[in-house]
């Protein structure tokens, strides 16, 4: 054998023994030095596949919250009441959707601008029955921290929602969690956002102890 | 969840390249409806919903997380589509792209919360992030192998988990054996082709 035969180099590459003729041609060319190492390396990474990497389809849901979302980016782009849509999708999808972007939400009929600063999925830490989303949003009146937490049982205490440090040196206790499934939170005006990105929600007891009770149920952090 | 491919199951090399083929055009079309603004989304989610959540799942061990990361996906790829552009690369890699940042977003997000959690003097299940590029490679071809059809999917599986000698092969399945090296041949190729496009380095 002297010519390139990539049939040949295809058995080969897939572990059957290379003849005599074939190694002689293979060390003088080139092209087919780099057509085996090529189809080797796929054959081996090919032989690595599990079932884990089997395709998988997706839950259904997952396209019915893409479209959830979708139509809650057009409807809050396109009426009133921008923060009531974006909620719609905040219950529903529960999810992060800035990548370091701000978007930018205007509000036609009052004219007032309401930027989204940034936001993230509150996820549940141990047994929390649901996850939620926060979203600190810049007003004309100064920043808020919009918090959907849908789902939580009434509790045995009260909820706390903070801001945290990323390694939990400071904190701020921006407030209680109301009953209803939505709370807006007033930020102090001086606070930097990127020293406090961790949204907290506590369990705290009635215990006049007014630190975090190191009992989180959700936990996020904001991309700013 | 494929759409636009034939199914070929004739084996004969010129309607398997074909069929690849086509599906190319399919993929080329739907990039460029794409990058001209059109409401192209269930139809990339069609065509690799399941890729993008393999990957996730793969990748957090989770189904939880793997959905909020799917829909993470697609929602920043309908949202940031004026950043996509046709000249740079397939449409397929991209959304592998943004698949492959949203898992390593996911993990560093855990580390940290994992490092609040710490301070906080809670206890919480330790997980560590594992590379992601083997893993994308090993998903790709898996899903590219389940496109094969057969009896190319059935040849490549016997070579690849049996071990099979060609001439094995052609024994088990009772095809020629000029058919069954010219098929190893043709899947190898298409396998390594999908690498190539599909693999890219973020």
């Amino acid at each position: 054998m002297s010519s390139c035969d990539v049939e040949e180099l295809a058995l080969v590459a897939i572990g059957e023994p290379m003849s005599p003729d074939l190694r002689d041609h293979v060390s003088s060319c080139v092209r087919c030095q780099t057509t085996l190492d090529e189809l080797r390396s796929v054959a081996s990474a090919a032989a690595a596949i599990t079932d884990a990497d089997r395709p998988a389809s997706p839950p259904a849901f997952v396209w019915e919250n893409i479209e959830q979302a979708i139509a809650a980016d057009e409807a809050s782009r396109s009426r009133r009441g921008a923060r009531s849509g974006w909620f719609a999708l905040a219950a529903a999808v529960g999810l992060i959707v800035g990548a370091g972007g701000t978007a930018i939400v205007m509000n036609q009929e009052s004219a007032q601008v309401v930027t989204i600063v940034a936001e993230t999925a509150l996820t549940p830490l141990t047994d929390a029955p649901s996850g939620g989303i926060a979203r600190v949003e810049q007003t004309a009146d100064g920043s808020v921290l919009n918090v959907s937490m849908p789902g939580l049982p009434s509790p045995d205490g009260y909820y706390e929602v903070w801001m945290l440090a990323p390694d939990a040196s400071k904190m701020i206790s921006v407030g209680v969690l109301g009953a209803g499934a939505q709370s807006a939170f007033p930020l102090p005006a001086g606070m930097q956002l990127a020293d406090y990105p961790v949204v907290d929600i506590s369990l705290e007891k009635y215990d006049g102890d007014v630190t975090h009770s190191a009992d989180s149920l959700v936990r996020g952090q904001l991309t700013i | 969840m494929q759409t636009g491919i034939p199914p070929h199951t004739s084996g004969a090399g010129v309607a398997e390249s074909q069929g690849v083929r086509v599906r190319a055009e399919a993929d080329a079309d739907l990039a460029s409806a794409f990058a001209a603004g059109q409401d192209v989304l269930r139809a990339m989610y069609e065509r690799w919903g399941t890729l993008v959540y393999t990957l996730c799942l793969r990748s957090t061990g989770n189904a939880e997380d793997a959905a909020d990361l799917t829909q993470a996906v697609f929602l920043s790829a309908w949202r940031g589509r004026s950043g996509y552009d046709p000249s740079a690369g397939a449409l397929s890699a991209w959304l592998v792209g943004i698949t492959r940042r949203r898992i390593a977003d996911h993990w560093e997000r855990r580390t940290k919360e994992k490092n609040v959690t710490t301070a906080l003097a809670a206890t919480h299940e330790e997980r560590t992030s594992p590379g992601t590029d083997s893993i994308t490679d090993t998903v790709l071809l898996a899903d590219e192998l389940n496109r094969l059809g057969e009896p190319q999917k059935r040849i490549m599986e016997l070579a690849f988990f049996q071990d099979l000698t060609h001439a094995q092969i052609a024994s088990v399945l009772d095809l020629p054996l000029g058919t069954v090296k010219s098929h190893i041949r043709r899947s190898l190729e298409r396998l390594r082709s999908r690498l190539e496009v599909d693999s890219v380095i973020v």
